[in-house]
């Protein structure tokens, strides 16, 4: 349903952009990414809040350290108080998520790459002839052939870094030992795992990642107001640290000078 | 803590897709058609062998190979480009029908991973003694020779088509948009000619002429002598079907869903013929009748003088398969499996056999039996008679 539509106006935007399949996935990336805007935007959003929320959070798990049923209801508590779905940020991804494969799914079915990509195109094509005309499509962009691996590692560089960026920006840093191993685990796998991937993959698929994960940085940007958790340190002195209870460093705004400790 | 690890299930979840749903896309495999020469069948398998199958063993069930049977791997070694994870020596994809000539078994071949090509020449005299391919001495090639391929002096692109051979020349086109005639007996390079766009279909060769299209739309006309242009003709989109030459004509599809009719001697356009899809296969000529076969599920038998419809008929499922004339039927495999029995005369279907097995290669018929290579690499022999399957070989592990 969502794919032969994609799939045309990828081709069909390749056309208009002189043939240029390269401009045309960074045209259709981010005109998808400003179709799920709202739904990104509530996703920050939700886990912006519940980020606000892990002081109160550490504090509960502190006290009710050994009573596992008080805590569940004093946490829920909070969280009704707080007017706060704990799958709020979830949902928004599975919605996004048929959509970004779908759109992955077109890039690798326009570039044809082989004589049976090709000839499984040709049931997926709308009679338009802009559309017939333009395929196969031009598989070169930027000295890259879209249509196979990338084998300069610069693509996986870029993939990887900028899924760790925008990752960092959201993760915020923990006392809870537990609960810094998690995010250090997914801080890096993620990025690694897809930087591995992007070695298999055709260069176009990493492309269309590269300018996701950009504008994904850029929304966060905005949304945060700043850079987020990117420079904040990934481990929390403890909060017996007389610095009245407050655990978690603000996100910065604008790049700041260093505290200096009296 | 929980959202986390919900984040990683389901961002582990959305690779496993990725996986799942095929990060490339269809896996290259080939389709080669079978062509019969002194009463053996040669035909290109899914795994990267040139298999020689005799038609009378297969039928009596004997274990392969046996009397005239051999399979020849065809192999890439120390490839360029490729990734560390990918092996040093690969199988070659053969999407076109081998040709023979003069006792020797010519087919192009190509790398789908480096879009690399290369041209063997086979003695099937000596594929019968198992000695390992190439034999020099025995009159065997590839082209370009090992010596030259990979160390960057020579970009011989994908062979996706059939090499064409007229008089003592073997005509290919490479995805690199190159048109090269070798010299059948020792394999060297008598003249290339680059065109723009990539070339994926066989060249047709007449007298003196050898034209060939390509992915921008350009059929070109080269001469056979030294390969320079005669004329050239821009279809409006590219060219995936592989010319025809009949008489005065040059019969073609292209992505503009015509099939065009060209005068051979000066380029100019005589009719076209709009479809419903891409024209992807060889139009076949018979007299003053052209047989199409489309992607829009039909097949269709067109006037060659007017361009005008005579009939046409719908298979159901599109139709990537080249057609066969049996006297006066018409034999075509559709995408789904079912090979069709046509009365040429008319497109009334006479009879239809299932395989139940994708067909994309050309199909071949001789002494009254149909020859499909299905998509699960199996040669299967159909009596048009009757429509009974009279056998079936597996072509794949032949070789290794």
């Amino acid at each position: 349903m969502i794919l032969d539509p994609l799939l045309n106006s990828l081709i069909a935007l390749s056309n208009v952009l002189f043939g240029n399949f390269g401009l045309a996935i960074i045209f259709l990336t981010i005109f998808v990414r400003l179709i799920l805007l709202p739904l990104t935007l509530r996703q920050l959003r939700s886990t912006k809040a519940m980020s606000a929320l892990q002081p109160k959070l550490q504090e509960l798990q502190k006290k009710y350290a050994r009573d596992k049923e008080k805590l569940q209801r004093e946490v829920a508590k909070l969280y009704k108080e707080g007017g706060i779905n704990p799958l709020g940020c979830v949902w928004p991804m599975l919605i996004q998520m048929p959509i970004w494969i779908a759109l992955y799914q077109s890039i690798i079915r326009a570039l044809a790459a082989t004589p049976e990509n090709l000839l499984d195109l040709s049931q997926h094509l709308y009679s338009w002839s802009m559309v017939s005309r333009a395929v196969p499509l031009n598989e070169n962009f930027l000295g890259l052939n879209l249509a196979q691996p990338d084998t300069t590692l610069i693509l996986a560089l870029l993939v990887g870094g900028t899924m760790w960026v925008q990752q960092k920006m959201v993760t915020a840093p923990a006392a809870d030992p537990q609960q810094r191993s998690m995010n250090n685990m997914t801080l890096l796998m993620m990025p690694l795992m897809f930087g591995f991937l992007v070695l298999q993959f055709p260069a176009g698929l990493a492309l269309y990642w590269v300018v996701s994960n950009i504008i994904g940085i850029a929304i966060q940007y905005f949304v945060s107001g700043g850079w987020g958790y990117l420079r904040a340190p990934s481990v929390l002195a403890p909060a017996a640290s007389g610095e009245g209870g407050k655990v978690l460093p603000k996100p910065q705004a604008k790049p700041t000078s260093k505290r200096v400790s009296k | 803590m929980k959202q986390g690890k919900i984040l990683l299930i389901l961002a582990l979840l959305c690779l496993l897709g990725l996986g799942v749903f095929g990060c490339r896309g269809t896996q290259p495999q080939g389709w080669s058609g079978a062509v019969a020469y002194d009463g053996i069948l040669y035909i290109g398998s899914m795994d990267g062998n040139i298999v020689a199958v005799n038609p009378s063993t297969r039928s009596q069930g004997l274990s392969f190979p046996a009397e005239g049977e051999w399979a020849c791997p065809v192999k890439f070694s120390g490839s360029r480009g490729q990734t560390a994870c990918a092996s040093a020596v690969a199988q070659g994809n053969i999407y076109g029908t081998p040709s023979v000539a003069e006792d020797f078994v010519y087919v192009g071949v190509c790398d789908s991973k480096t879009l690399e090509g290369k041209v063997f020449a086979i003695n099937p005299s000596v594929r019968i003694r198992g000695i390992d391919f190439p034999a020099w001495t025995e009159g065997e090639w590839i082209y370009p020779p090992p010596q030259i391929s990979g160390t960057g002096r020579t970009q011989f692109g994908a062979v996706v088509g059939t090499p064409v051979i007229a008089g003592d020349t073997v005509y290919v086109g490479t995805s690199e948009g190159k048109v090269y005639a070798l010299d059948a007996e020792k394999g060297y390079c008598k003249w290339q000619f680059e065109l723009e766009g990539k070339i994926w279909v066989s060249p047709a060769a007449q007298d003196d002429i050898v034209c060939i299209g390509n992915f921008d739309g350009e059929l070109c006309a080269l001469s056979t002598q030294d390969g320079h242009l005669l004329w050239k003709f821009e279809a409006p989109a590219a060219i995936a079907s592989s010319p025809v030459i009949c008489d005065d004509c040059v019969f073609f599809g292209s992505f503009d869903r015509c099939l065009y009719a060209i005068d051979v001697d000066s380029g100019e356009e005589k009719w076209k013929f709009q479809g419903g899809n891409w024209f992807w296969t060889c139009p076949l000529v018979d007299g003053d009748t052209v047989y199409a076969s489309c992607l829009d599920h039909k097949v269709y038998a067109i006037e060659v003088k007017t361009g005008k419809e005579l009939w046409q008929f719908d298979a159901g499922d599109p139709i990537a398969s080249a057609p066969v004339l049996v006297g006066d039927l018409l034999v075509v495999a559709s995408q789904s499996g079912e090979v069709y029995v046509l009365k040429a005369g008319s497109g009334e279907c006479e009879r239809s056999i299932s395989l139940g097995i994708p067909v994309l290669a050309p199909i071949y018929a001789r002494e009254g039996i149909v020859y499909a290579h299905a998509k699960d690499d199996f040669l299967y022999a159909v009596r048009l008679q009757t429509g009974e399957i009279v056998w079936k070989f597996s072509l794949a592990k032949r070789g290794w």
